[in-house]
């Protein structure tokens, strides 16, 4: 059984890797076979002549094609994504300073989506077929139906005109934190400023709910079904008739069997994430990838957002073979 | 047109179809009688809604920030993004009917290059490469159509392939196969029935996801450009004034969400109704 495993790996892990070449040709194309001069596409409209001549030269621009492809991918096999011309700095500098904040909004929204989602479906499946499944069956299409935009619109009100708590950003700009880890959260902390950390953890609130409340019902949903799917098999039957405790029953056969198909929808969400988090980024001045996006297309600044989209890119086939991979090992059945 | 009935006896699909019945209904009677311009500019900015005009109607939703009229401006973007919508699935649905097709019957190495193609293209997710597309082709409502749609032909060349693939080797079809009819019309006669409820359900599902592209490309700057009215960008500018005025952002929120749950409604419903083993339950729930 570990051989299959370890050999799925190498599988699924090849396979992102020719996804990721497939991405990266994609976006190879997108900025080179179109009409007009890609390094006007690079510089943006108001590109100096020395600028346009020092790009050429530098991506082999004046070559064919394919000895063109031959410098773009090997720059990017020693991680060198370019330069921001109009940023002024370089894409890979920017691409890792905005990291981490957009990586902590999405972990901390999945995280809250998950307390929310499973137990809450867990009990509603309990529950299935009483008024309160009905009312949420019939009203969950709402949940995911509800625009992003929408959402932080009207969080961003609530949170900010309702209750007057701080939203918008990370932290207060008074508060000076060393950066240790790049995560808002934990940096105020091991800085021990408590004050600091109280204010980081009120402006995540708001965007994360964003993200996570259209997830959560998702969540909702597919827990119900998935456990309800898994209650009426006869192995749970027969550890019913055993008089097994019910707990023992909810956790060792159900639960187990139930995760498998939550795993895979976490896995496939994580886009709805990705996209969530550009508008969520862009609603709360969130610092994060998201919010770098929509700043290089209000600038025109076709590297960086080049470079962005690579990056999402890769970050998205890697977690969709770390969800397959996990799913083998949960649930051995599964082959390839 | 017994089976229309049935359709209709889903209360789902009845919800789904009044409500955007009613928002068309208001729509035309917008563009027709409204006594505002869509992107007429006056002094009167930031007005609250129901607040008194000059004219008989008074401002519905207020104004926005450069003192237009925010309720013309939605329902003319209700118009502008079911079009956008329409398109965009027009577009993509009959590019990825002929891809699952001709990939679904034909079989072999033309299958498996179309389709890895197709996985290419799902493997980025769809709003970045959108996002992705629309700067290369630069920022406009066209671009952002073509945008769209090519980011979303894999979700129908593989629901088409998959159907083909299931019919392909029944009995009917290797008979027709044996009695020397031609593949076009074997595809057009025989498989194409088989296709069409499918394709209908997962276009509708879609034409909300097109709404919520577009809208999102034009919330960051990508798509429709001022003073067209568009829900995503009249939320985007809205949102720069929100503390000041919630209404030029909220209304058109609204609006869209209404209209993204209705095509969501019908189209559940349509899947519910196709998959019989689920009809009898969603008879009995709803």
């Amino acid at each position: 059984m570990d051989r299959n495993i370890i050999s799925y790996f190498f599988l699924r892990l090849i396979q992102s890797i020719f996804s990721i070449l497939g991405a990266v040709i994609i976006i190879f194309i997108l900025s080179r076979v179109l009409p007009g001069n890609p390094a006007i596409a690079i510089l943006g409209p108001k590109a100096t002549p020395e600028n346009i001549e020092r790009v050429m030269k530098e991506w082999g621009l004046d070559k064919n094609y394919l000895e063109q492809f031959s410098i773009y991918i090997s720059r990017l096999v020693q991680g060198d994504l370019g330069n921001s011309y109009i940023m002024g700095i370089s894409v890979n500098k920017l691409v890792i300073e905005r990291l981490p904040a957009s990586f902590e909004l999405v972990v901390f929204a999945f995280i809250i989506s998950l307390i929310i989602g499973i137990p809450l479906g867990i009990f509603i499946a309990k529950k299935h077929d009483s008024k309160l499944d009905l009312i949420f069956s019939s009203t969950s299409i709402l949940g995911f139906s509800f625009p992003t935009m929408l959402l932080g619109i009207l969080l961003l009100l609530f949170f900010g005109l309702g209750l007057h708590l701080p939203v918008g950003g990370r932290l207060d700009p008074r508060y000076t934190i060393k950066v240790y880890t790049g995560f808002m959260l934990i940096d105020t902390l091991l800085n021990g400023n408590i004050a600091a950390f109280i204010d980081a953890f009120l402006r995540i609130i708001p965007p994360a709910l964003t993200l996570a409340i259209p997830l959560t019902c998702l969540m909702v949903r597919f827990t119900r079904n998935s456990v309800l799917e898994v209650m009426m098999q006869d192995f749970v039957k027969t550890a019913k008739m055993k008089r097994l405790p019910e707990s023992i029953v909810m956790y060792r056969h159900i639960l187990r069997n139930a995760l498998v198909p939550i795993i895979t929808i976490a896995g496939l969400y994580f886009a709805v994430l990705v996209t969530g988090d550009i508008i969520v980024e862009t609603i709360f001045a969130w610092p994060g990838l998201g919010r770098l996006i929509w700043e290089a297309v209000t600038l025109r600044d076709y590297m960086v957002i080049q470079g962005a989209v690579l990056v999402v890119s890769i970050i998205y086939i890697s977690v969709n073979a770390i969800v397959d991979i996990l799913y083998f090992y949960i649930d051995p059945r599964i082959k390839g | 047109m017994g089976e229309l009935k049935t359709i209709l006896s889903i209360k789902r699909i009845r919800y789904g179809i009044t409500t955007l019945m009613i928002l068309a209904i208001i729509s035309i009677l917008t563009i027709l009688i409204t006594p505002f311009k869509y992107d007429r500019i006056t002094y009167n900015v930031h007005l609250p809604p129901l607040s008194s005009s000059d004219n008989i109607w008074p401002h519905i939703f207020g104004t926005d920030s450069l003192g237009r009229d925010v309720f013309t401006r939605t329902f003319y973007a209700f118009m502008l993004d079911i079009s956008c919508g329409l398109a965009i699935v027009g577009i993509s649905g009959s590019i990825g009917l002929v891809i699952g097709l001709i990939a679904g019957y034909l079989g072999g190495a033309v299958d498996a290059v179309l389709m890895r193609l197709m996985d290419i293209v799902i493997s980025i997710p769809g709003f970045i490469l959108a996002i992705a597309i629309a700067a290369v082709l630069g920022a406009s409502l066209v671009n952002a159509i073509i945008a769209v749609a090519i980011v979303t032909i894999p979700i129908y060349a593989r629901l088409v392939r998959s159907i083909v693939l299931s019919v392909k080797e029944s009995l009917f079809i290797l008979a027709a196969k044996e009695a020397g009819i031609s593949g076009v019309r074997i595809i057009f006669k025989h498989i194409m029935p088989h296709i069409i409820p499918m394709f209908i359900t997962q276009a509708t599902l879609e034409l909300s996801n097109a709404i919520l592209y577009i809208a999102a490309l034009s919330f960051i700057g990508l798509g429709v450009q001022e003073p067209t009215p568009e829900w995503g960008l009249m939320m985007s500018i809205g949102r720069r004034y929100i503390m000041e005025a919630w209404w030029p952002a909220v209304f058109p929120g609204i609006v869209m969400f209404l209209t993204v749950l209705a095509f969501n409604l019908i189209g559940d419903g349509l899947r519910d109704y196709l998959d019989p083993k689920k009809r009898f339950s969603i008879v009995k729930l709803i």
